[in-house]
Order: structure tokens, then sequence, then C-alpha cells
């Protein structure tokens, strides 16, 4: 059943179990997200994902396909409308260029 | 080498500028390169089996509509995909690996050229960079699959029609 408001309930109870995700990985060092549409005007979920130095530059696709396929599951974002998009960097490169909303 | 693989040995350089290139234009255009080059592989082997003229098959690349193969590749990353044959042949999982990286780079290469509010890191773009690497490998081992040549149509005419 498609999931079409977003209520100030779903979304505390959202928050609080990206937040719960987040905690199965130490590589996470914080998540940020926002809904909103893509480009091609789909309900989509943004998510920023600050990820440690401590995973090597070689490291950041197989760490962050195991951190996105842990959230869509455990958030079942499949079955909502949402479509999730994951981008991933890591803290160093994120206090060099300091994007407000990965911070 | 043809366009594809042209673009994806382009976006690797991109992905990593000199101290004195300007950085955000160089990541910009990296992602962007990318994005093309998995999309003219997938193309290109769509249209090689067009069994035309080299010009016929030329004008068959312009038929490929981004939003319409956006939507396929969602559905084939979450698993609503029906291809066009009955039944559907099993799916790899190369298959889902290679859409779901065009759809990360589709829209990564949407804000890159469009949102200029957005600032890229290069680890960032080095590891779209190298998802598209391996979407090329992958498609490499599943080209000859049956789900790959419905894919490849899909790509083109969309849903398959109820």
């Amino acid at each position: 059943m498609p999931i079409t408001k977003l209520s100030p309930a779903y979304l505390k109870e959202f928050d609080e179990k990206v937040q719960q995700a987040a905690k199965k990985f130490p590589e996470i060092v914080r998540v940020r997200y926002n809904f909103d549409e893509d480009w091609t005007g789909e309900p989509a979920i943004y998510f920023r994902i600050v990820l440690s130095d401590a995973v090597g530059l070689d490291e950041i696709g197989e760490v962050g396909r195991r951190i996105r396929n842990s959230i869509t599951d455990d958030l079942q974002i499949y079955e909502t409308e949402y479509f999730p998009f994951f981008y991933f960097r890591r803290k160093s490169s994120q206090d060099r260029v300091k994007e407000p909303s990965w911070e | 080498m043809g366009i594809a693989e042209d673009l994806l040995t382009l976006a690797g350089r991109l992905a990593t500028p000199a101290a004195t290139d300007p950085e955000q234009a160089w990541l910009r255009r990296s992602i962007s390169t990318a994005y093309y080059a998995l999309f003219h592989l997938l193309v290109g082997e769509a249209v090689q089996c067009w069994n035309g003229s080299p010009a016929s098959r030329v004008g068959l690349e312009r038929a490929f509509e981004h939003k319409r193969m956006m939507e396929v590749n969602r559905a084939v990353s979450n698993g609503t995909w029906k291809g066009w044959g009955t039944p559907l042949p099993p799916v790899p999982g190369e298959l889902r690996s290679v859409a779901q990286t065009f759809i990360d780079l589709q829209d990564a290469r949407h804000q890159a050229d469009y949102d200029n509010a957005r600032i890229w890191a290069s680890d960032q773009c080095l590891e779209l960079f190298a998802d598209v690497r391996t979407a090329f490998e992958n498609w490499q081992k599943i080209r000859t699959d049956p789900a790959a040549n419905e894919y490849l149509l899909s790509l083109l005419m969309g849903k398959r029609r109820e």
C-alpha cells in the first residue's frame, strides 16, 4: 500500500528507523535525508551518508551497497511510493567541501 | 574502443582533477560523462540487435529516452519489471546491479548538470565512476542472457503492453 502522506507520526517513526539502521554500521558517521521528487517528478528519498575515513577509497562502493540494502530492507522503502537514492562521501571530504545539506 | 569505453576512460580522468584545475567543473563533467558512458553502452548494445544499415542504427539510437530508461531500470531494480517474454527469464543479479547503477548515475548526472547549489566531493565521484566501471564488467557477463536481451528491448519500448 503506497504511503501518500507524510504525517508527523510517520516521519518520527521513519527517522527512528533510519537511525536504528545506521547504528548497524560503524562506518557511518551520520545520515541525512530528505523527501523530494527526482528529476522525472517521481517521489524520492535522498539519503546523504557520511562515512568514516577508515573506509578506503576502493571500499566505498561495497560498504555503500551494504548500507543501501540494509536501510531499504529495514525501512521497507520499496513498500512506499518513494524511490531511494543514496549518496556517500567520507568525512574528510565533507569537512573540506562543507556542503550544508550533509552537515 | 567504442564511444562508451572512451567516455568511461574520460570520466575516470575527470574524477581526479589536479590542484590547479577547477575542481567542481571537473567533477560535474566526470559524473555526466560516466552516465553517458553507461547510456551509450546500453544503447549501443540494443541497436546491434537491429539488422539494418549503420544509418538506421544511428537513427534508432535517437529513439532511446532517458526518462523511459529510468522507469525500466527502476522496475528491474525493485523487482517489478515484467520484461516481454512469458514467463520472464530469471533476472541475473548482475542485471539488477547494472540497473541500479544506471538509476544512480542518471540522478547524479541531472544534479551535476543542473543544480549549481550542489558541491561534489572527489571520493564521491570516484565511487560513482567505479560503479559504472563495474556495470561495464557486469554487462559483459550477462549480455547474452535472455533477460538482458529483453531488458534492452524494454529500454527502447518501455513497459510491456498489458
